[in-house]
């Protein structure tokens, strides 16, 4: 890929996983041209983005969506494509199409008023988890204990402006041991996988969880294959929870972060992403 | 060396690149690299209700 390839790296901000990309093209000599999506202006003529593929890192669901649609516009490949960032950045659509592919997952219901989202947290019965179908970093989760904690969310979520809180994605409260599993997976395999731990309900390694490198079974593998093939494939995280019943996937992560993966396994990710992006492209 | 435009502290580049985040270390803020030759920073963009991975 290196010969005359010059490969995009369209982001929001750098963190350690763009720097740590960069590195990567640095050492084998390939042009990684940067492409910060506050600076770009897209246009319907083609031929004016002199890369021949884009790695899709910006941190911005909207942004990251419509800047994928125009790369696919102007013929481009990009790692992930739009519709694995339609499909796994919208929490709806990932239950959607995790359910129809017969994949565990916490049994999810939507409703579209606060009135409605009342009456489903009811039936899904408390507690349950309240979450906004975008966005990420256990941002803006709620546990939601009993119904009047759930009347108070509910008002506390009408006072929010954007049209994301008058969507209601609700799930059931997992008992799970205090830790989530993580599995990142590239193409067709999975690469690695960790353990998130931490004393609250949310375990995102964001949130100050601590992570153990996990031994993925064979049983583990499947479901976070099967799971990434739901979303369209390409590159995904995959997190995972010990239900009673078995395992259950929670969330499929189509821009994901791999710091913590990669000290905890000791995989370099850049490097993969950059052999998959190789391979996908064949130069 | 540049000033973080929170406090006022001196801060200097570390290994730092164009874009990148860091925290001032002495208010805490997060910072993003601007330029590096010379050295200039700025608040780094807050983080919006669609960000994530």
């Amino acid at each position: 890929m290196s010969n005359g390839f010059r490969l995009g790296l369209f982001y929001t901000i750098v963190r350690p996983e763009e720097k740590a990309l960069l590195a990567a093209a640095e050492r084998r000599s390939l042009a990684m041209v940067r492409l910060p999506d506050d600076e770009m202006v897209f246009g319907f003529e083609r031929g004016t983005l002199e890369v021949d593929g884009i790695l899709n890192r910006s941190v911005s669901h909207s942004r990251a969506l419509y800047a994928g649609h125009y790369f696919e516009h102007y013929g481009i490949p990009a790692i992930n494509p739009p519709d694995v960032l339609e499909r796994a950045g919208d929490k709806i659509l990932a239950s959607l199409r995790l359910s129809a592919r017969g994949i565990p997952t916490p049994r999810t219901v939507v409703a579209l008023t606060p009135e409605s989202a009342l009456k489903a947290l009811d039936t899904i019965g408390y507690p349950a988890v309240l979450k906004p179908p975008v966005g990420s970093w256990g941002r803006l989760m709620a546990k939601v204990n009993d119904r009047e904690s759930a009347e108070q969310i509910l008002e506390h979520k009408g006072a929010l402006t954007s049209p994301v809180h008058s969507i209601f994605y609700i799930q059931e409260y997992v008992p799970k041991p205090d830790r989530d599993l993580r599995v990142f997976v590239v193409g067709d395999r999975v690469v690695g996988a960790m353990l998130r731990r931490s004393e609250s309900w949310r375990t995102n390694a964001a949130r100050g969880a601590s992570v153990a490198p996990l031994p993925v079974t064979p049983e583990l593998a499947e479901l976070s294959l099967k799971a990434a093939d739901a979303m369209g494939g390409g590159i995904l995280a995959v997190d995972l929870m010990e239900a009673p019943g078995g395992l259950v996937v929670h969330e499929v992560n189509p821009t994901p972060e791999f710091k913590a993966l990669q000290a905890a396994t000791g995989v370099d990710i850049a490097d993969t992403i950059l052999d998959y992006a190789r391979e996908r492209w064949h130069r | 060396m540049t000033q973080c435009p929170t406090c006022d502290a001196g801060v200097t580049p570390n290994a730092l690149i164009v874009g990148e985040i860091f925290s001032c270390p002495d208010c805490g803020t997060e910072l993003e690299v601007l330029g590096t030759a010379p050295f200039s920073v700025q608040c780094a963009p807050k983080e919006a209700e669609d960000w994530g991975e």
